[in-house]
């Protein structure tokens, strides 16, 4: 089954509720925020707009904001509301009782609460609407933070839990963790425990501050901050609410309790003082100018003063670190075998399957591995060893891990009613690694989708284009045996980064082996652009120079969300050379949202390669031009291969490759006023030096060389005259100085 | 000049900032319009009886295309038999409107015109959509034709003109308009514009000004420069209308008189230098009338940037208290074509008001030109 979400309304313009409703805009649906009033609703808008919620400003557009008691008829109008005020269950079933009268019947509707269960929402309200509540569960930023625990409730209708489910993964982009309707749910019951763990440990052992983060960050895959670093940035101050709120909702039993953190002395000490973390100016750590400069004060656990940091000696990988006899190394093995002991007891009660578990902490916490995955890299055997040495209990699931090789085996993952079971997959999502593999030529690996699809996979570190990846492009270009391709990878960083400049620069000398590279990679992507077949681009993470020009001459992109694309040439003192000046221009003829006649499509592409900008979102990339209005936008990274793939296919019906494009272009004149523009940039002190001569050159092409309005230019002529204009830059010193910069710092050179 | 022309009313619409301003998403010609009935209407004139409309715009073309000047008459209800025609002179557009309707009555070519102006920034940039300049010309020659931002910052430097001598001009341009906006001299002019569901009533560009908030100001144009958004005229949205109508016509239909037409003159400059144009093109004016500057009473002199207009005030010997009494562009705002019949019609209605007998309006023109027109009371 599926659902279609028309319009969404996010109730609570705090910093969930604006998170999320930026979030449906950012996917293109329409949503009403509303707030105590239209001020408190817009105010927290433009706190998102502040924070870089959305992904571009043409999002902004599609937030509608009101008063509850003003707009509340405008909820008649959407097919899913979002309960995101505070954790007040009163003041939520209020809202509720208004809600209820104003939607259409059948609405769903989802509290964004993280400790209140459904039970208590759903309590004494009548049952068509309790069938239609459901929990999602948001992690902050909604933007980046992938997670979202959902909670079904025993009568939730099929259709709200479709509509919930679907809308969370396809258009807010989220990975599911389906949750017990437990408190804290998963997510937050075991980082909740693992930051009370790792802060009260740190007392236990008497560390200092900054040797504790030190343990309990990179040995751990944790994020750097550590833990003390982690409570300034969320702020000591919600220590008694939340953990007040959660530890009041868990049996006097549960293991959390017996660390009574909300008594520990220093945390009370410097709450009542204020030092309540970076919103307050300092917690355990403060940022200080002084005459010795900018540096960081830390507070000693002792004395509750500030002293001026220590930087503590980098821990040791997680396996020496817990076997190391000293304050540090038993801080990391308690830590360790606490959340694990304590995440494998309560595991039975929170989720089906350690995975679920494991998911809620990498996405929800940024852990590079959550417990159990980290216990399986460490060893549960080794582990629930350790436990009984110590006379330690052991919980049965790790006893069942520790019997049967771990929590992970192949495919299957331990569940928590025992046994190792198969994982389930969502349906439609493909994961590359798995695909069989057609072609391996070291750069890359032609893989096969099914369905006479193949995806070519760049192996690179930054994915930089030289001549083992321009071969394995025009291989796969010039294969029979497929119907489509796809060209996407995993590489978290970079779809690919671009040219390679050692190449470049190795050749700077060889005007006949520079001109060849050049031509080579024009010849590669025009073949890419002429295959028999569609080619579709899927980018991840940056796509630059060189990577988006690749991009720029398949038949579609289906982008992330989240990718990044620019064409940034004018950095290293060139213009786009391997025809993705030709394809922007050309392109940029079918655009509808610019003024009629020769220029306005002119700037804007001179405007997208002058200010060499990175986009900073799929949707950026497309008001850049960068990506065409027909081209894809996913918002579920793990969706990303599969809508390729079906893109792909959407495609190959009737499929030709594509006609050489004639473009009518002004010539010299158009150059001129593209000129003119730049004259006035660098008297204003807004370019380097050698910027003016780039865009010159820049200019020369996109005006179409010497042609005259009336004479339209063919795309061979257009692609001589970007060869012609990246030969003559590359001769001179200026554009030297800058490639050799670039390769050597990484930063772009102003010169 | 065998029949004398006069200026029988003045209406505008407020100038708000193009872009963000209450009136950027207005269309240029339903601004026209509006200031045209308007200013009808306060005159009691029939449609019937306008000869033309001479309309001013500096970049005639998308929504203030079509030839706005018969766009304008229409949509405001003239009837068919009024023709209409689209003057560009860029910032001179409106002035040079105002001297062909009194060139018309001069040689009994017609009784009564309206002649106005519209621009509207926001919709159609500077400079239009499309630029472009002849290929045989130097990108120099193109700067200095386009980039009047330079060009302020070389009279600057002509004229010795510090930042602290610009900041204060414009200090002083936004004072007067505060003042007289205070003291309710500028309601009479205003035209209140009904848009969207609210009616725009006030000059969106004057602001309180504050010395120390003009130093802060970065330079806008040059790196190192002393021009800055502050000692500039704002990019600006909105429209003016003045009736101009021979002496004998005002007379039999009891029409209040502001000023007659004395004396109108063009000049050019070098383009690198178009904010001196009025130096010239108000001499020859001057000298046409048989007047001296001593002899004007009132001067409406756009402040395109305070360099160029206090550079022109000094090299013609303008008085301070003669200058801008209401404020100038820089406050005010300057919709481009519409600019010189908020010169004229201002400079008329204060002929009138402060009971004087002279009074110039004049302009810089993008391009190295300078406009000039003299009034006298009627």
């Amino acid at each position: 089954m599926t659902a279609t979400l028309r319009g969404a309304a996010v109730l609570g313009a705090g910093s969930m509720g604006g998170g999320i409703a930026a979030q449906f805009a950012n996917a293109g649906i329409p949503v009403l925020l509303l707030d105590l009033t239209v001020d408190t609703a817009r105010a927290g808008l433009a706190r998102q707009v502040k924070v870089g919620a959305f992904m571009a400003p043409s999002a902004r557009a599609l937030v509608n904001v009101g008063g509850i008691d003003h707009d509340l008829d405008r909820l008649a109008g959407v097919d899913w509301i979002v309960e995101a005020v505070s954790e007040d269950l009163s003041l939520k079933r209020d809202l509720f009782t208004k809600v209820d009268r104003a939607r259409k019947p059948g609405t769903a509707i989802s509290s964004n609460t993280s400790t209140i269960p459904l039970s208590a929402l759903t309590e004494g309200m009548n049952e068509a609407f309790s069938r239609d509540l459901v929990i999602t569960h948001f992690f902050n930023p909604v933007r980046y933070m992938r997670l979202v625990e959902l909670v079904i409730g025993p009568s939730t209708t099929p259709e709200t839990a479709t509509l919930v489910r679907e809308s969370c993964d396809r258009i807010l982009g989220k990975r599911i963790i389906d949750c017990r309707d437990t408190p804290a749910f998963i997510a937050n019951r075991v980082g909740c425990y693992w930051m009370t763990a790792a802060l009260m440990e740190a007392f236990t052992q008497g560390l200092s501050v900054e040797a504790t983060d030190a343990a309990a960050g990179r040995p751990f895959g944790v994020p750097p901050t550590g833990i003390f670093g982690l409570l300034d940035l969320v702020g000591i101050d919600l220590l008694p609410s939340v953990w007040g709120s959660l530890l009041g909702a868990l049996p006097p039993r549960d293991a959390h309790q017996a660390y009574a953190i909300l008594a520990q002395p220093r945390l009370r000490d410097m709450i009542a003082r204020g030092l309540i973390g970076r919103k307050a100016g300092g917690g355990f750590y403060r940022r200080v100018t002084d005459a010795r400069g900018k540096h960081r004060d830390v507070i000693d656990l002792e004395t509750g003063a500030y002293r001026p940091e220590i930087p503590a000696a980098p821990a040791p990988a997680l396996p020496d670190l817990i076997a190391e006899d000293s304050p540090r190394g038993r801080y990391a093995w308690a830590v360790l075998s606490n959340v694990l002991t304590y995440a494998a007891t309560i595991a039975g009660e929170i989720a089906e399957d350690v995975r679920a578990i494991d998911q809620a902490l990498e996405l929800g916490y940024n852990w590079r591995a959550g417990p159990f995955a980290l216990a399986d890299q460490l060893g549960a055997t080794s582990i629930a060893k350790r436990l009984r040495a110590e006379a330690r209990p052991v919980p049965p699931l790790l006893a069942e891990a520790a019997a049967k090789g771990g929590f992970y085996k192949g495919d299957t993952v331990l569940s928590t009613a025992g046994g190792h079971r198969p994982w389930k997959r969502p349906d439609g999502m493909i994961r590359l690694a798995e695909l069989p593999i057609l072609e391996d030529n070291g750069a890359a690996i032609l893989r096969d989708m099914g369905e006479s699809i193949g995806c070519l996979e760049f192996r690179g570190k930054m994915n930089t284009i030289d001549d083992a990846l321009l071969d394995s492009l025009e291989a796969a270009a010039a294969r029979r045996d497929l119907a489509g391709l796809v060209i996407a990878n995993d590489n978290p960083k970079a779809f690919s980064a671009g040219a390679d400049l050692d190449k470049l620069i190795s050749l700077l000398d060889d005007p006949v082996a520079l001109e060849a590279f050049l031509a080579r990679g024009q010849t590669v992507f025009r073949a890419l652009r002429m295959a028999p077949f569609p080619v579709v681009g899927a980018p991840q993470a940056l796509a630059l120079g060189g990577g988006c020009e690749m991009l720029l001459h398949c038949d579609a992109i289906q982008a992330w969300a989240e990718a990044r694309l620019g064409l940034v040439e004018r950095l290293v003192g060139i213009i786009p050379g391997w025809g993705g000046t030709t394809r922007l221009l050309v392109n940029a003829q079918t655009r509808t949202d610019l003024a009629k006649g020769p220029m306005p499509h002119l700037s804007a592409v001179f405007k997208t390669i002058a200010e060499a900008r990175i986009s900073g979102s799929a949707l950026e990339a497309r008001s850049m031009g960068l990506l065409r209005p027909t081209d894809g936008i996913t918002m579920n990274r793990d969706r990303l291969l599969a809508d390729a793939k079906a893109r792909v296919l959407a495609l190959i019906p009737g499929y030709a490759p594509p006609l050489e494009a004639l473009t009518p272009l002004p010539g010299p004149t158009g150059r001129l006023a593209l000129m003119n523009e730049v004259v006035g940039q660098a008297a204003a002190g807004r370019l380097a030096s050698h910027d003016p001569v780039v865009l010159d050159a820049l200019a020369e092409v996109i005006s179409g060389g010497t042609t005259t309005i009336g004479e339209p230019v063919p795309e061979t002529t257009l692609l001589d005259l970007e060869r012609t204009a990246v030969r003559h830059l590359l001769a001179l010193e200026p554009t030297r100085a800058r490639l050799r910069a670039m390769r050597e710092t990484g930063k772009p050179l102003f010169n | 000049m065998s029949r004398k022309a006069v200026i029988a009313g003045y209406r505008r619409t407020p100038f708000t900032f193009a872009h963000k301003g209450d009136l950027a998403s207005a269309r240029p010609d339903d601004l026209g319009a509006h200031a045209l009935r308007t200013l009808l209407a306060a005159t009691g004139i029939p449609g019937t009886e306008i000869e033309d409309v001479i309309w001013g715009c500096a970049f005639p073309e998308g929504e203030q295309g079509l030839n706005i000047g018969r766009v304008v008459g229409m949509l405001a209800g003239l009837p068919e038999t009024t023709a209409g025609a689209t003057i560009n002179r860029w910032c001179g557009s409106s002035i040079q409107a105002v001297q062909m309707a009194a060139g018309m009555i001069a040689m009994d070519a017609g009784e009564v015109f309206v002649c106005g102006g519209s621009e509207s920034m926001s919709k159609v940039p500077m400079m239009g959509f499309n630029t472009l300049p002849n290929p045989t010309w130097s990108p120099e020659l193109v700067s200095d034709y386009i980039n009047v931002g330079l060009t302020a910052e070389r009279v600057a430097t002509q004229y010795g003109l510090s930042r602290e001598d610009q900041d204060r001009f414009a200090y002083w341009s936004q004072s007067k308009a505060v003042t007289a906006r205070e003291e309710g001299r500028l309601v009479d002019e205003l035209a209140p514009v009904p848009h969207g569901d609210r009616v725009v009533d006030t000059d969106g560009c004057v602001r309180q000004p504050s010395l120390e908030k003009l130093a802060s100001l970065k330079p806008a144009f040059m790196e190192g420069g002393t021009v800055t958004a502050g000692t500039s005229s704002p990019m600006t949205d909105g429209a003016t209308a003045v009736l101009v109508c021979s002496e004998d016509y005002a007379k039999a239909h009891g029409l209040p008189v502001f000023a007659a037409i004395k004396s109108f003159a063009v000049s050019g400059c070098a383009p690198g230098v178009m904010g001196l144009g009025p130096i010239e093109s108000t001499r020859k004016a001057l000298r046409r009338a048989g007047l001296t500057i001593a002899d004007i009473d009132i001067v409406e002199m756009n402040e395109a940037f305070a360099a160029q207009a206090e550079a022109c005030r000094r090299d013609l010997d303008i008085a301070e208290e003669k200058l801008n009494i209401d404020g100038g562009a820089i406050a005010l705002g300057h919709p481009l074509g519409a600019t010189g019949t908020r010169l004229v019609g201002k400079a008329a209605t204060l002929l009138k008001r402060e009971n004087k007998t002279h009074a110039l309006a004049t302009q810089c023109i993008g391009g190295g030109m300078g406009i000039a027109m003299i009034l006298e009371a009627a």
